[in-house]
């Protein structure tokens, strides 16, 4: 309803940047995750960091929260309005402000699209190296804030080590700046904190990141694998090498079977455990010679077959495949859930087995897609919502892979962040002192602890009702089945974006 | 707990024996770090974790502050401090405690030198890209908490960029592990960086895990002599290039006259290595600048007499801003330290072409420690060139004339942290801008 706080913030932006009415504000109800909604009390378009203070700290002071938004393609749900919040949409907000090709650097406003700042820079052959396969529609602010990764970043490193400066609008309104363009700024790391803060201690208004030069050479590789583990040592033995390759990314039969529907077709046997695609870059003089010693490893591991792409057509089909993996699981299955947990490296093979058995346990396929160089893990569960019981089944799968990750040494997400989804599995990986010296951070930054509330750190006492609930479950799990509604919300495909249902769902969901 | 009079140092010493089992001892503060008050100090050593617990409750039972420190190289940075009730050491912990080449992690405790820890790494062919200009008893930990940044930053990021995961010992008795020993993570937020560069002031830091990268196959830096405006230029294609530097210096020493070296590092196979030096000499050539090269162990060689060098003098002042503005301010760098220095040779400057952060060093000359502003050359044409000026190590007599400012919404929110990991202030007192 139009109230005087919406009257306040039309003063600040403008009928027209200010929604407010629920058809209008629905589409904003959740981000890529969709198992929660919740319907924002407005969704305003800020254009300058000076509106957004504003915005601010106005509602600080009137203790009405709120939250920001990129592109809402989170998969965490991060941007989801689960208290009923003002949301602070920062799309308006996308200009490229200034590049400093000389010195290699560029800052733009947090509304701006990853792969828009490439494009942008590429006629000087430069690129913005974090590139999550959502870069064509993802925001450089929504990237600050889930410090994204993506395929290249075995060997370029993920947005934190890209992002070197940025204004920031702290909750109440006040505006700093952290970090330095070039060398590091006096004081706490505040710029390091605030990178991967998931929208809860501050909202970026312009952020300085590095450019970096295109490689002069790079050499693409597929090899197919009749047995996991075969894949698995072979990447151990490239980097044991003293090889960095640009990428590993790794898909199973399962994961190659759905891509090949797609209308990306590589046409991998069907008969083979695992295909690597492997990059390597730098300079012209010796990627050569680097692709012969990768492929001399992949020979040593017993490889099928292994071929170098012999045109940017091909190495481009490659990526195509791989990239849209996720998507191409809807044409093997109606619904699925997407993973992101990460272990070392060294123990692929041991995880994906232990995966394997997950699956077999609760009677779902899983397909396993993923960063191999980094041991980041994308193990997509399968299921069918129309199947009484299968959501549920999905979802305690999916819980159980994550914490063969955490028992393994690993964490519960590499790139998707917490978000509302894995909040609970926060007390697999933290103690509960951890946990509490997080959230006296986010005292620090939000007193009032009401800017993106409820998202990434669980609040006291939550943790203990997790794991409590958790055992309750396990002893018990037919007791899911009385939750039908939420359990399959949980475990709904998170890469369709539903269109906005009215609903409001409380934070904790 | 009382705020009376605080114990004697020997007094300290004794107790700390009786309650923890530690070795302790007072001594004057200026044996920790040579130029700190004469006044005692309780010096104790943690062999473990779990000493660094049981000193750091007997502080919090009796109200008393600490220090934790590696090798005490690094005290001659921030504002002076005061004199600690216990001087912490961390350098008898210098175990690597966890290290999987395959993964590319390793984890140490914080007393660990890079050169201790450089020995475990070259026997799986595995390194930690990270050169700073300290002294080489300088611990892991030290750097860590300094936040002290290498020429190889320009390719591998800083110690932000390589550290993933910490264990925290904090003020209140809690242990924390930040991040995850795994090199790709965003559970939570990143706590890690709260501790990179926060001088001992938030928690006493027990366990370092970083990234490794693999020793690279051939060395070879091609060193370029000119003009600070020739090599400027030649800088600028180099970064307008494909190449990949893994390092890029112009350097400046007595020996140089009015020339500058600029020093281009590549970590490259040999082939490539071969390639990127002819590419560089073609450059060269065309800008009439004479080239050496040098391989293997004499490149080796080369950065650490450049980062020894540094690492000597008494002063080492961090300017950094746009690798363009920085290499120009150089040749007025060169004659402002001069003008400061005793003797003036003792002057060296490296500045990073592709990280834009230059460090000046030298021994200063007491004429200086009384003026006002004793660096005020430098900060004036820091200042003009808009250049960040940063006093990394200096006497106390001139750090003190020469704090950085923050802005006050930023200093509020350090200060709020502050308060809420050390609220009685007991670590690292006052080693903090912002009297933190
Ligand atoms: C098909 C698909 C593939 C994906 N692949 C990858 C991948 O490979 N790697 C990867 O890392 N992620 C991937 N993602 C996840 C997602 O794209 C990223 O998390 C991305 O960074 C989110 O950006 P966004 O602009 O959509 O942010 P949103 O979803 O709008 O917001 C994400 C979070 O950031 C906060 N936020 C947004 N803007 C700001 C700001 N300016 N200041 C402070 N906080 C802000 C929000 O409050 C929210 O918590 C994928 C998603 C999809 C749908
Ligand atoms: C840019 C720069 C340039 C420098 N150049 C030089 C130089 O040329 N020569 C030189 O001698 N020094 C130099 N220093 C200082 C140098 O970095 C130190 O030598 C390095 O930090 C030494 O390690 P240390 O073990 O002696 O650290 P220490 O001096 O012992 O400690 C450094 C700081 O870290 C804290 N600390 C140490 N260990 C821990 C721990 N485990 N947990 C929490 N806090 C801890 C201490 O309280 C102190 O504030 C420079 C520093 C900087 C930032």
């Amino acid at each position: 309803m139009r109230d005087v706080h919406i009257d306040r913030l039309v003063e600040i932006v403008g009928e027209r940047r200010c929604l407010w009415r629920p058809h209008q504000v629905k589409a904003y109800a959740c981000d890529g995750y969709t198992a929660e909604e919740g319907l924002p009390r407005a969704v305003v378009f800020p254009e300058t960091t000076e509106e957004v203070s504003r915005i601010c700290r106005y509602l600080y002071e009137n203790d009405i929260p709120y939250l920001p938004r990129g592109a809402g393609t989170g998969l965490s749900g991060g941007a989801t309005p689960t208290g009923g919040e003002v949301v602070i949409s920062l799309a308006r907000m996308n200009k490229l402000l200034a590049v400093d090709f000389d010195n290699l650097r560029a800052v733009v406003q947090p509304g701006l699209v990853n792969l828009t700042l490439t494009r942008r820079v590429s006629h000087a052959d430069c690129y913005y190296a974090p590139d999550p396969s959502s870069q064509s529609v993802c925001t450089i602010g929504g990237n600050f804030a889930e410090n994204a990764g993506g395929s290249h970043c075995l060997k370029y490193g993920v947005t934190t080590n890209h992002v070197v400066a940025a204004k920031v609008v702290l909750p109440d309104g006040d505006v700093i700046d952290v970090g330095a363009p070039f060398g590091d700024a006096p004081g706490y790391d505040l710029l390091g904190l605030l990178v991967g803060s998931e929208g809860t201690l501050g909202i970026a208004t312009e952020i300085t990141v590095r450019i970096l030069k295109k490689p002069q050479a790079l050499r693409t590789a597929l090899a197919y694998f009749d047995r996991v583990a075969d894949a698995s040592d072979t990447v151990t033995d490239i980097i044991g090498a003293g090889i960095i390759p640009a990428a590993i990314e790794m898909m199973d039969q399962l994961a190659m079977q759905a891509v090949d529907k797609s209308n990306y077709h590589v046409g991998y046997p069907t008969d083979i455990e695992a295909v690597l695609l492997i990059e390597v870059d730098g300079l012209a003089a010796g990627v050569d010679e680097l692709m012969a010693r990768v492929v001399e490893i992949c020979r040593r591991h017993r490889v099928r077959e292994v071929r170098v792409a012999q045109s940017d057509a091909e190495r481009a089909l490659w990526w195509s495949s791989r990239k849209m993996a996720f998507g191409a699981m809807g044409r093997i299955s109606p619904d699925y859930i997407v993973q992101d947990g990460v272990i070392p490296r060294t123990r692929l093979t041991e995880v994906l087995q232990k995966i394997d058995e997950v699956s077999r346990r609760y009677g779902l396929k899983i397909a396993n897609v993923f960063h191999a160089g980094d041991g980041n893990l994308h193990p997509l569960i399968l299921y069918d919502s129309r199947v009484p019981g299968e959501a549920e089944r999905a979802v305690r799968a999916g819980s159980e892979v994550l914490r063969a990750c955490v028992d393994a040494g690993g964490s519960i997400t590499g790139e998707h962040g917490v978000g509302i989804e894995k909040i609970g599995e926060m007390a697999y990986m933290f103690s509960e002192d951890e946990i509490h010296a997080q959230r006296a951070v986010k005292s620090c930054f939000d007193p009032k602890g009401i800017v993106n509330a409820g998202k990434l750190i669980p609040l006291p006492g939550r943790c203990v009702e997790v794991k409590r609930a958790r055992e309750i479950i396990e002893e018990n799990w037919q007791i899911l089945n009385s939750f039908p509604d939420q359990a399959a919300v949980q475990a709904r495909g998170a890469f369709v974006q539903q269109p906005g249902r009215e609903a409001s769902t409380s934070a904790q969901g | 707990m009382p705020l009376q009079s605080k114990p004697l140092p020997a007094e300290t010493a004794d107790a700390l024996y009786q309650a923890t089992g530690l070795r302790a001892r007072a001594v004057p503060m200026c044996t920790v770090h040579p130029g700190e008050s004469s006044k005692d100090t309780c010096a104790v050593e943690a062999e473990s974790e779990a000493d660094v617990i049981a000193v750091l409750a007997y502080a919090r039972e009796r109200g008393l502050t600490v220090l934790p420190y590696g090798s005490g190289r690094h005290l001659a940075y921030g504002p002076p401090a005061e004199v600690p009730d216990i001087a912490l050491t961390l350098r008898p912990m210098n175990r690597v405690t966890s290290f999987s080449p395959g993964d590319l992690v390793v984890s140490a405790e914080p007393g660990i030198t890079l050169a201790e820890l450089a020995a475990v790494l070259s026997e799986k062919g595995l390194m930690l890209p990270y050169d700073p200009p300290a002294p080489a008893d300088a611990t892991l930990g030290g750097l860590l908490s300094a936040g002290l940044s290498g020429p190889r930053r320009a390719l591998y990021g800083s110690l932000r960029d390589l550290a993933i995961s910490l264990r925290v010992a904090l003020a209140d008795g809690r242990v924390i592990r930040t991040g995850a020993k795994v090199v790709k993570n965003v559970a939570g937020y990143d706590m890690t960086k709260l501790f990179i560069g926060a001088c001992g002031t938030l928690g006493v830091v027990t366990e370092i895990t970083l990234k490794l990268r693999p020793l690279p196959m051939h060395r070879e830096t091609v060193l370029v002599r000119g003009s600070a405006a020739s090599l400027a230029e030649l800088r600028s294609r180099i970064a307008q290039s494909t190449l990949v530097p893994s390092r890029l210096e112009m350097v400046w020493g007595a020996d140089s006259g009015t020339d500058f070296v600029l020093a281009v590092d590549c970590d490259e196979p040999k082939r490539s290595a071969k390639a990127q030096t002819d590419a560089i000499r073609a450059m060269s050539r065309d800008l009439g600048l004479a080239m050496d090269v040098v391989e293997g162990e004499d490149a080796d060689a080369w950065w650490v007499d450049l980062a020894q060098r540094l690492a000597e003098r008494r002063v080492c002042i961090r300017l950094q801003g746009p690798p363009t503005s920085l290499l120009a301010a150089m040749p007025r760098a060169v004659e402002a330290a001069s003008a400061l220095a005793e003797p003036a040779e003792s002057v060296t400057i490296s500045a990073g072409g592709l990280t834009g952060v230059a460090r000046v060093a030298f021994h200063p000359a007491r004429a200086i420690f009384d003026r006002p502003a004793p660096l005020g050359a430098l900060a004036d044409l820091a200042a003009g060139a808009s250049l960040d000026m940063v006093v990394e190590r200096a006497p106390a007599e001139v750090r003190a004339k020469h704090q950085p400012t923050l802005a006050p919404a930023a200093l509020a929110l350090m200060q709020r942290l502050k308060q809420t990991f050390d609220p009685d202030h007991r670590l690292s007192p006052g080693r903090f801008w912002g009297g933190m």
